[in-house]
């Protein structure tokens, strides 16, 4: 999305709500309402065209703070191999530049061959801390209030959202995603079934019908998710190019979301989590699990989309990444800078950002960041003023994005 | 027991905090006027006061709800009696919790022991006692605060072997102290295996010290984020922490307890917000910690927070109250609740969302329901995103309605099973609701699913 500024931020909303019928219709039309609404309104089919800026974003954010320098390890700094005499890997997949990627993380080197995956080094917020959920709120708000997902989804807010606009693969809704427009947490769309006659649906659609409270808007927005998937199976829906997803919660979450991209239910922005990343002892022992399940589901999830996979932004981050040094349990306890990863939506592949070096650590020990969380996705955003969604940052990462 | 210690600023301000940004929210996107309109067109607008009595509102947020006739003996007993029963939760337990609770043997049962159950089965013994507690408990009040303080003092089931350990957690660390003396609360979840194993101080030695302990003790359980401690303090907390593990050895008659090893323990000189700890100290390090921390101004302040935020929302007169009982009782639950429940704000401040386990133990006391809570019921809370203890990361499930009110599906359903006793192991004795809560209406699947209700 082109955004230049603020005022064009704000103008720029209606024009992209032309094809979208409204929510009563759809109410009123049920299934009949949305065929119209999906052949309109597929967000693929909007990409390959070229014919709306819309173009949607896929968040998967590891918690609990992924040690980076065991996912693109630094091969060329003597110094890592010193701090961590058992937990250094010896045996990498050459990236280029002095780095190698963890063989846990193969399946993605396709993407990066490709040029379709690009890596940030040294990502992070001004979070100092070191605490998981002071670092999750810097990142997830993004210098203001509320989430900067959010922010953006207000900004560019259509007349008649739809329902499935923003939707968080999981129980809650991450901090990302509160105080914009209403979003969905989901876990699994073959389950989104309401039970119960036609009354107790009459008696909902009563009783949800008006008032602006958190609760009175969320359950509107589940009745009109509700339309919205009747029209879907997912049970049928079948991957393309020979995808093959894994078993694992996160790749389960990034089929369903591929469904949806494929369906055309105006899916703009997904967030999923995966984790816990917290690996203060005994590292080995589940850190490569970790990579694999991540890695796994994200090659599955290109594959899936194939060429449509340019005109679908994929952001990977963490809150922080960990400690130089490894512990006493054969882990590595908090640090500050982790390497994001973006795959697919015009990325530009290859390293991007400073890399801040081990010689020249944060006097606690951590590889200092090298960039803020904010100016990648500002440029993931195709934000051309960033400061109308991360308050105060000018320039998004430049030339991250073709 | 100690002197509050200045807080030590040895690093450069740390990063924006939570409570800097909600402070200067108001303005920061001032700069994009047309975002910032959009926004607020979605700022989460609570719903217009219910109208509950002082009294219903304490049922529900000192509780879990009433049962029918509750709210008509609260309102008999007055506003006061009703407080002074709450805090006092002395009435004894009615004999079908004892009986349905005999049955759950990760109550009954030591860790080591319990390694010959399957572990799914331990889990489930140990949330079905959790919703049985909240729902049959004759003391609300402690019910509630043990599900606080197990919030607070979070453990996650699925690390290790945890799930063996938890039932000692929640006997010994949680619920004895749930009403009673924080500091000793503090005191027995540091000798908690659960805790020390959760978050890793068994594999903190002299040579490596493993932080993670450390800071959860300084961010989550006493000080707050915002306590003034930096993080030269989290390293020397691991310092002083180093060497307390869980004993290991299969001989061992404390085998599974919280043990000090004195060859792991860092011996050296400390220095924790500012209290020098001297050479050679040993295991009284430890005690050196807790004594700092338990009753610092700035766990007085990050618990106030916390309650309020529970019990009524923010509330910055209430928080000043509330910090000082918290201090000038020695940190006595009791005492640092009852400006809470005798506040207005309890009684007339906007309505909180219930959350999950709120919502399915308020349906079943509503309902006088039958239920052995278990496997069923348990999917449900599974669904809705909060089952007992399976939250990972150590600060326990989320409060804000924000985190939870993203969908009603689950909600509904689980409100048109249980009004329809489609529930397994769970039938309803269904009187009238209206005894219950004033907007209790005839249609029992709509009551409980419509949006007053998952408010209180």
């Amino acid at each position: 999305m082109d955004v230049k500024t603020c005022e064009e931020m704000a103008a720029l909303a209606p024009s992209t709500s032309a094809t979208v019928v409204t929510r009563r219709s759809v109410l009123l039309g049920g299934a009949l309402g949305l065929v119209g609404w999906m052949t309109a309104r597929s967000a693929l089919a909007d990409v390959s065209l070229s014919k709306t800026p819309t173009r949607p974003i896929v968040h998967v954010f590891l918690r609990g703070g992924a040690d980076g320098l065991n996912m693109v390890v630094p091969t060329h700094e003597k110094a890592y191999f010193d701090a961590r005499p058992t937990l250094a890997v010896k045996r990498s997949l050459p990236l280029g530049e002095g780095f190698g990627l963890h063989s846990a993380l193969a399946p993605l080197l396709p993407l990066w061959e490709d040029g379709k995956m690009a890596i940030v080094h040294a990502v992070g917020s001004e979070d100092r801390s070191r605490s998981h959920f002071e670092a999750m709120a810097a990142m997830e708000r993004g210098g203001a209030n509320g989430g900067w997902l959010a922010r953006y989804l207000a900004a560019t807010e259509p007349k008649d959202p739809s329902p499935l606009r923003a939707i968080a693969h999981g129980d809650t809704l991450p901090e990302m995603l509160r105080g914009g427009p209403p979003a969905l947490a989901l876990r699994s769309l073959d389950e989104f079934r309401l039970a119960g006659d036609a009354s107790f649906r009459a008696t909902l659609d009563r009783m949800y019908a008006d008032g602006r409270d958190a609760v009175r808007v969320a359950g509107r927005q589940t009745l009109a998710t509700l339309d919205a998937l009747q029209a879907l199976d997912p049970k049928a829906y079948r991957p393309r190019h020979g995808a093959k997803y894994p078993e694992s919660d996160l790749a389960g979450g990034l089929k369903q979301v591929a469904m949806l991209l494929r369906a055309g239910v105006g899916l703009e922005a997904a967030c999923l989590d995966h984790g816990v990343w917290d690996t203060h002892v005994g590292q080995d022992g589940f850190h490569p699990r970790l990579m694999a399940e991540l890695s796994g589901a994200l090659a599955a999830f290109a594959t899936d989309l194939g060429p449509e996979l340019d005109g679908v932004t994929i952001v990977v981050m963490s809150e922080f990444g960990r400690r130089v040094g490894e512990n006493a349990g054969l882990g590595t306890d908090h640090g500050r800078a982790a390497p994001a990863f973006l795959v697919g939506g015009g990325v530009r592949g290859g390293f991007h950002g400073p890399w801040p070096g081990l010689a020249d650590l944060d006097p606690v020990g951590d590889l200092r960041v090298g960039t803020d969380s904010r100016t990648v996705l500002a440029s993931a955003l195709r934000l051309k003023d960033p400061s109308t969604v991360f308050p105060g940052v000018r320039e998004g990462l430049a030339g991250l994005y073709v | 027991m100690v002197e509050p210690a200045p807080p030590l600023h040895e690093e450069a301000p740390e990063g924006l905090s939570r409570r800097s940004l909600i402070a200067g929210a108001a303005t920061v996107l001032a700069g994009c006027a047309p975002v910032a309109r959009r926004l607020a067109r979605h700022a989460e607008p609570l719903p217009a006061p219910s109208g509950a009595t002082p009294e219903q509102r304490l049922l529900e947020r000192a509780g879990y709800g009433g049962r029918p006739g509750d709210l008509a003996r609260a309102h008999g007993e007055g506003r006061q009696a009703l407080v002074e029963r709450l805090l006092a939760a002395d009435a004894p337990e009615e004999a079908r919790l004892g009986l349905l609770l005999s049955r759950v043997d990760a109550l009954h049962a030591d860790s080591i022991e319990l390694m010959d159950v399957p572990k799914a089965r331990v889990l489930e013994g140990l949330q079905t006692a959790a919703l049985l507690r909240a729902t049959y408990g004759a003391n609300p009040l402690r019910e509630r605060m043990a599900e606080f303080w197990a919030d607070h003092l979070n453990v996650y089931a699925g690390k290790g072997d945890m799930t063996f350990m938890l039932g000692m957690d929640v006997e010994n660390v949680v619920r004895p102290h749930a009403l009673g003396s924080f500091p000793e609360m503090i005191r027995a979840s540091m000798n908690s295996a659960a805790m020390v194993g959760y978050l890793d101080n068994d594999r903190n030695d002299k040579a490596h010290p493993n932080e993670n302990y450390a800071r959860e003790l300084l961010e989550l359980h006493t000080l707050g984020v915002d306590g003034g401690y930096t993080q030269r303090d989290v390293m020397e907390v691991a310092r002083c922490l180093s060497g307390w593990t869980i004993q290991k050895r299969f001989l061992s008659l404390n085998k599974g307890k919280v043990v000090f090893d004195a060859d792991q323990h860092d011996d050296g000189a400390k220095t924790v917000l500012g209290h020098s700890i001297p050479p050679g100290g040993g295991e009284k390090d430890a005690a050196a910690v807790w004594s700092i921390v338990c009753l610092h101004p700035a766990t007085a302040r990050h618990l106030a927070r916390k309650l309020l935020s529970r019990f009524v929302g923010e509330s910055p007169v209430l928080q000043a109250e509330v910090e000082r009982a918290f201090l000038e009782s020695k940190g006595d639950v009791r005492a640092t609740l009852r400006p809470i429940l005798e506040s207005s704000e309890i009684a007339e401040g906007p309505p909180l969302l219930r959350r999950p386990f709120d919502l399915v133990v308020a349906a079943l006391r509503a309902t006088d329901a039958d239920t052995d809570g278990g496997p069923a019921l348990q999917e449900y809370l599974r669904v809705m995103g909060q089952p007992t203890h399976e939250w990972p990361m150590p600060d326990g499930y989320p409060v804000r309605t924000e985190a939870w009110a993203s969908t009603m599906l689950p909600r509904w359903n689980f409100a048109y099973a249980v009004a329809n006793d489609a529930v397994p192991g769970t039938s309803i004795q269904y009187k009238n609701p209206a005894d219950v809560r004033p907007d209790g209406g005839r249609d029992l699947a709509a009551w409980l699913a419509s949006p007053e209700f998952q408010w209180m």
